[in-house]
This record gives C-alpha cells, sequence and structure tokens, in this order.
C-alpha cells in the first residue's frame, strides 16, 4: 500500500469537435463563428458557455443575419448541435457552405490582392506601423480552417440528415399560446420565460460532451411578442447565460434594429453588450448615401463593443488581435490607438477589415465644424454658371478656371478623423486661408459668388477671374455644390496636400 | 499584497485591504471594466491575510473563470468544499424552473416581481466574522428591474449586518454615464446615475473610479483609477484616510496576463 497517493490532475476533457483551444489560456475552449477576421477580434473565437451579440443598426440591410448562417453553418459543418429560437427553417435553409473542391485546408487563405510580395520589402529596416503584422496590402486576416464560401448554399442532403438526426433543431415561439392564454401575465414576458424554459430543457438533455451553438433570432422582435421591456430582454438574457455558463454551448444573439433606435439607444446598447460576453454592431451604409463615397472599398463600419474578458486577466483580443491593432509586443501598436474598422461583402466571403482612406484622401486641413451634408446632397451649381459666363471674356484664363473647378474636389475627400460621424464634403469646413491678391485684368468684372450655406467665410467668395496661377485648397467655398461624381485629380506640385 | 497595493494603499492593518466595517465602491466602463480591481483584494484577502471571500455573482460570470484568473496571479481559490470561498449566483430563471445547486437564491418570485430577500438570507447566513464580501454586479441588478432605491436599502442592510460582524463590503457597479472630463455636462438619463449616488451617499469608506482614456483604446495603458475617500468608517480617525488620488491626476494601468501594472500618469515607470 502506497504510503502516499499521487494527486490526480483534474480531468481534461479532450475539447469538443469543432473547437479550439484559446492562444491565452489552453484549458479554455473557443467556438469559430465562421469568420476567421471575427475570431481575430475576438481573441480567437467565442468562449464555449458565452453570449454573442450581434447588432446591425441600419434597417434597409440584414448584416446580422449573415452572421447568424455563417454561425449556423460553422457549426453544422463541424458537427456540433445546433438550436435556433424564433424563426423557423428559413434561416438554416439559405446557409453558405463549403466549397465543394474542398479537401480540408488546401483553400487559399484569403483572397487578398498582392499577397505574398509584401514580406521580403521589410526585412531590411523595422517598419514601427501598425499594419506590420498584416502584410503590405492586407487589410484582414487569414482563415484559420473554415472555408465557408458564398457561392454555395447548404446541400439539399446535408438539410435532409441534419433535421433527420436532431442535430439541428428549432424552438418556435408560437407554440403554446393558447394555453398560456390563462395566465394573467403579459404576452411577451410570457414568450421570453416559454423559450427561456425550453432552452433549459433543450440542454439539459444535451450530450455534455457536444459542443452546441444556439441561434436567438432577432430578440426583441414581432415574434416575440408586443411591448417587450427592456428589462425583459436584459433578463432573458442573464436567464440564457446562466444555462450555458457551465455547458460546451454557446449562443448568438441578434437584435432588430427597431429595438436599437430611438433616444434610448446609447445606454440600452452599452446594457446589452455589458450584459453579454462580447458585442459588435455592423453599421451599414445603406441608411446613409453620403458614406459610400467617403469608404469606397468598405460597406459598412464596425464598432466592437464589448470582448471576452473570462478566464484570463488580460483579455484574450487585447494581447492577440491583429486587426484591432492594441495588441501589445513590439509587433503591435505600439501605442498608436486602435484601428477602424469596417466589412465588405466580397463574391465568395465576409470579411472584416481595417478601413483605410483613399489614396488621394486625406485633407490638407482639419475640419472645424460638422460637414455639410445637405448642401452635398442638393449639389447646387452656382459655381458651375459663374465659369460659364467668364470662360470667353479673359483669355488665358479658362484653363486656369477648369484646372481649379476640378481641384476644389480635393476638400471633398474623407476626413478620416474617425468614423463615428458620417463626413460629408468637407468645404467650408476647411481653416481659413489668408485671402488671396486678386489679379486683375482690365476689363473683366468680378464675380461673386454666393454660396447659400456659407456663414462667415465672405473672404472667399468673391474672387476675380483672372488669377493666372492655380490657387491650392484656398478655394475651398465652392466646394459644397460639386457634385460627388466627379473626378478628382492629384496636385503634383502639391505634394503635401496628400498622404502616400 | 499585490499590484495595487503599493498605489492604492488602505488605512488599515493590512494596507491591501479596507478597514474592517467600511466600505469599498468600485465603478467602472464597458471600455475598461474593473475586474482586475477585484481580483486584487480576493487575492489579497485568501493569500496573506487568510479571511473569508463570499462572493455574490450578480453578473452571473461563474466560478471558473475565477479559478482560472486567481490561479494565474498566484492565489488560487480554494476548493469548492471549503468555506473559506463561497459563490452565491442569485438567479434571473423563471419559477417553474428548479435549479439544483444550492447557494443559487431565486432574484425572482412566483409571480415574477423582482425580489431580494432570498439572497439577502443567503448573504447573512454565510457571514462570518472578518469576512470579506463583495456584492459584483449591483447594475446588473438595476436593470433587470430592481429599483435603485430597493438596491440602495438592500446595500444599507447588507452593511449593517457587515459592520455587525466586523467584515469589509466591496459593491461594483458600472458608470459609463460618467463624463470623462469635467467640462461636459452629463446628460439627464433617467435613472443611471441615481444608484452611484445612493451608494456614495451611504459613506463611510472609500470609492474607487475605473475608467476609460478619452482618446480611446490603447496597447501601453488600458485606462485610469482614482480614489476618492467618502465619509470616515466609524472608529477611524481622522487621519487614517484612504488616498486621495484626484481624476485630474489618475493612476494609469495595464494589464498583462500574470499582473497589473500601476503607475501614476505620465510616468510610465519604465514599462512604456
Amino acid at each position: 500500500m502506497p504510503s502516499f497517493t499521487r494527486r490526480v490532475p483534474s480531468t481534461t476533457l479532450p475539447p469538443p469537435a469543432g473547437t479550439h483551444p484559446s492562444p491565452s489560456l489552453s484549458s479554455l475552449n473557443l467556438l469559430p463563428s465562421g469568420l476567421p477576421s471575427l475570431d481575430d477580434l475576438l481573441g480567437g473565437g467565442i468562449p464555449l458557455g458565452s453570449i454573442f451579440l450581434v447588432l446591425a443598426p441600419d434597417t434597409q440591410s440584414s448584416w446580422s443575419k449573415l452572421v447568424e448562417r455563417y454561425w449556423i453553418a460553422q457549426g453544422l459543418i463541424s458537427g456540433q448541435s445546433s438550436l435556433v429560437v424564433g424563426t423557423d427553417e428559413e434561416l438554416v435553409k439559405g446557409c453558405m457552405w463549403t466549397e465543394k473542391s474542398w479537401r480540408g485546408g488546401e483553400e487559399s487563405q484569403s483572397e487578398t490582392e498582392h499577397e505574398g510580395d509584401g514580406g521580403d520589402e521589410g526585412e531590411g529596416k523595422k517598419i514601427a506601423w501598425r499594419y506590420e503584422k498584416m502584410g503590405k496590402f492586407k487589410t484582414t486576416v487569414g482563415g484559420n480552417g473554415s472555408n465557408l464560401s458564398l457561392t454555395n448554399t447548404i446541400p439539399h442532403d446535408v438539410l435532409q440528415s441534419i433535421h433527420k438526426t436532431g442535430q439541428q433543431s428549432y424552438i418556435n415561439l408560437d407554440d403554446d399560446l393558447t394555453t398560456d392564454a390563462t395566465i394573467g401575465t403579459s404576452s411577451s414576458s410570457n414568450r421570453l420565460s416559454m423559450a427561456i424554459s425550453k432552452i433549459h430543457g433543450k440542454i439539459d438533455k444535451s450530450d455534455p460532451k457536444r459542443a452546441g451553438r444556439i441561434t436567438i433570432h432577432e430578440l426583441g422582435g414581432l415574434e416575440w411578442g408586443d411591448e417587450i421591456r427592456e428589462d425583459q430582454i436584459l433578463r432573458f438574457i442573464r436567464s440564457l447565460k446562466s444555462i450555458i455558463r457551465n455547458k460546451p454551448i454557446s449562443a448568438l444573439i441578434t437584435v432588430p434594429p427597431q429595438l436599437i433606435a430611438g433616444p434610448t439607444k446609447e445606454s440600452f446598447v452599452r446594457k446589452l453588450s455589458w450584459m453579454v460576453d462580447a458585442s459588435v454592431e455592423l453599421k451599414g451604409f445603406a441608411d446613409d448615401p453620403t458614406l459610400p463615397p467617403l469608404f469606397p472599398a468598405t460597406h459598412g463600419l464596425l464598432t466592437l463593443h464589448s470582448y471576452p474578458t473570462s478566464h484570463t486577466l488580460l483579455p484574450s483580443t487585447l494581447k492577440h488581435s491583429t486587426l484591432l491593432g492594441v495588441s501589445q509586443g513590439s509587433d503591435g501598436g505600439g501605442g498608436a490607438g486602435e484601428n477602424n474598422l469596417g466589412f465588405r461583402l466580397k463574391r465568395k466571403k465576409f470579411v472584416i477589415e481595417t478601413v483605410h482612406l483613399g489614396v488621394e484622401g486625406g485633407v490638407g486641413e482639419r475640419s472645424t465644424g460638422p460637414p455639410d451634408v445637405v448642401a452635398a446632397l442638393s449639389g447646387t451649381s452656382t459655381h458651375h454658371t459663374s465659369v460659364a459666363t467668364s470662360t470667353g471674356e479673359v483669355e488665358g484664363v479658362e484653363k486656369g478656371q477648369s484646372c481649379q473647378n476640378q481641384n476644389t474636389q480635393i476638400g471633398q475627400e474623407e476626413s478620416g478623423v474617425g468614423v463615428d460621424k458620417p463626413k460629408g464634403p468637407e468645404g467650408d469646413t476647411k481653416k481659413k486661408s489668408k485671402p488671396r491678391a486678386r489679379v486683375r485684368f482690365g476689363g473683366e468684372e468680378e464675380m461673386s459668388v454666393s454660396v447659400s450655406m456659407d456663414t462667415g467665410k465672405d473672404q472667399h467668395h468673391d474672387h476675380g477671374h483672372g488669377h493666372d496661377h492655380i490657387h491650392d485648397d484656398s478655394h475651398s467655398h465652392g466646394n459644397e455644390q460639386k457634385k460627388t461624381s466627379q473626378r478628382v485629380q492629384v496636385r503634383h506640385d502639391r505634394p503635401d496636400l496628400y498622404e502616400f | 499584497m499585490t499590484y495595487l497595493t503599493t498605489h492604492l494603499p488602505f488605512p488599515s492593518s493590512s494596507t491591501s485591504l479596507p478597514p474592517p466595517r467600511s466600505q469599498l465602491i468600485i465603478s467602472d466602463t464597458l471600455s475598461s471594466p474593473g475586474n482586475f480591481a477585484v481580483y486584487h483584494l480576493v487575492s489579497s484577502a485568501l493569500g496573506k491575510e487568510k479571511r473569508k471571500v463570499i462572493w455574490v455573482d450578480f453578473k452571473g460570470e461563474g466560478r471558473s473563470s475565477w479559478e482560472a484568473i486567481l490561479k494565474k496571479i498566484g492565489t488560487p481559490l480554494p476548493p469548492l468544499t471549503s468555506h473559506s470561498f463561497i459563490h452565491i449566483s442569485p438567479s434571473s430563471l423563471p419559477s417553474s424552473i428548479k435549479i439544483p445547486n444550492k447557494n443559487t437564491p431565486s432574484l425572482f418570485d412566483i409571480d415574477e416581481k423582482p425580489i431580494l430577500r432570498e439572497t439577502y438570507d443567503y448573504i447573512t447566513s454565510h457571514l462570518t466574522d472578518g469576512s470579506l464580501l463583495i456584492l459584483d454586479g449591483l447594475s446588473e441588478l438595476d436593470w433587470l428591474g430592481f429599483s435603485p432605491l430597493e438596491l440602495s436599502k438592500f446595500v444599507r442592510a447588507v452593511f449593517a449586518k457587515v459592520k455587525l460582524s466586523n467584515s469589509i463590503l466591496v459593491s461594483t457597479i458600472h458608470a459609463d454615464h460618467l463624463p470623462l472630463s469635467s467640462t461636459i455636462i452629463p446628460s439627464k438619463e433617467a435613472g443611471e446615475s441615481d444608484l452611484l449616488y445612493r451608494l456614495l451617499r451611504l459613506g463611510q469608506g472609500c470609492w474607487w473610479r475605473v475608467s476609460h482614456l478619452p482618446s480611446g483604446r490603447s496597447g501601453d495603458v488600458m485606462g485610469e483609477i482614482s480614489s476618492h475617500p467618502l465619509t470616515n468608517p466609524i472608529g477611524l480617525k481622522d487621519s487614517q484616510k484612504s488616498p486621495y488620488i484626484p481624476r485630474s491626476n489618475p493612476l494609469q494601468y495595464r494589464l498583462e496576463p500574470n499582473t497589473v501594472r500601476v503607475f501614476p500618469k505620465g510616468t510610465g515607470r519604465g514599462f512604456l
């Protein structure tokens, strides 16, 4: 009989199928979301037992539904169980699937342009810029094995088998309504409680070794009843958290845009972000027509409200995320601050990327006031008429005029200060420069350009048409009248205006 | 003694923990969660001080998270059977669902009305002499439908029991509504500020305010801490007050895998 007994280490179960250990803590298992760039933002994936919230405030698009489908598809491919609450088969039927030619990892990582060549160039000197780790022309991070492609939909035979085996199940909110009608409580809290009870029932019976995913579709939307209060939604989330916390199951919740609209939007989004473990907001450009020309390669902006902080003192996102850009160490941002993030729907995949200004973008001067969006949209053309009348009058000025008109486009580029407000054409909001001396030639009239939106920049409005030299960006007053569709000309004699 | 002791000492025998019969309020923001401050206190209590710790988990964080983190810091949690660490996790599930675990008082009664009576009973049954009691997530309770008045009554009742047993009370709350600069006039959002002010008025202790940098997230500095002493705990002399670290010259911190680096603003102290 041994005089001592060897202490048995705590049983470490192998990670459930389809999960991978967290880069920060090997005993914490993460579920891939189906989008490698999103996984990067979350520090590797969504921890088991966590809730991930996707907000999509623009009413015209369905970005959150796309993320839901990625989430479900990834789970189905990995053999995990999937439970959808609040909608029926339609969500699953439209899920994307892998490429037909996929054979476990052969697929190329990502569709970045100019891939591969960027690595060699930085060898000689150490470049201290935040994108160093990502390669020269790379704006997103590559795949980690998930090869879902938007060109394929889930095959019919797979659909049949997941429903038959019970891998995919649903909780319908319309069931048992008649029996609940006798209880005096309001219908909305009834449905929420009923949903929680059903989820609890299902999870209790589930296999403890098999990872699972829950998708709560449009929580608080029409299916969930009328007059849902904020506290009911938050209670639902809290209850769901307590059900899945100690299980190998994670949940994705989406909310309808109406729920996060209105005057209490900010505080409600904050409360939601606190209650869940990770929260992202995908703000598409569909609601605001001035934004697409400012961000030509992006379909929307992404805000990371909260990220998983459990199990580690230093959250995995802050430590490892390449996209976020605040990771410590030499390969991180080095105090530069986090990146601006956006998303883009490509032909085959949906990616989250860092957002850049165009090459010709950036402004030479700071904006000192909010952009004049109305004028940009109305596209008043007073300036055009002044050009037309004066063109024939003075010789040698025509060319200068046309250049000048085009050069005023410079001011219309994105301001690039932040991404939370839409920035319209800069126009009037540039800082004032010294009034230029006006050179006049005999016989010509001074045209005064009256700009209706303009207050307090009068010294720029009257400008003679006799200038021979080309002005730089001091011609800012006419900008807001230009249509955004005009081409921008790069001024090669003034490289200080641009950032390359 | 852990990472916050040298910068935020208390006028008590241990300096890491608030003096007995006093309370500590820790507020944080979404961009700068204040969990690390709670871990510091728990680590000090379990490690050097050998005090009993009672954690009332209103957020629903779960024990396994704390187990992993405290192990990394160097003071692992005692085993489940031990009485030196009690995890009370109040449940918001509907009354129809029966919860087999112990220490899970219900937050809603059979009529789905919010109640704190069960939680209070659980706490007082476990409270022994010289414990450290942590009410973690009072804001979450506020959002679940409890009124700030109810919550302040609850905290006051618990505080009375804490004082009777020479224990220490720590409450955590979210304070995203507080402006980062004194030049900003905060908008009057109903209810958000109410709970914090009620707790501050209880006094007899100190308030640690954890907030993020106005310039956004950064890899080097993750946030700031300021310390504001409240009215003196009964029994302490006036000279023995917690240090006052104003918002104008706060401590800054940076989370690392095993510890937290804390330094006065502008010094860096070789970490940056």
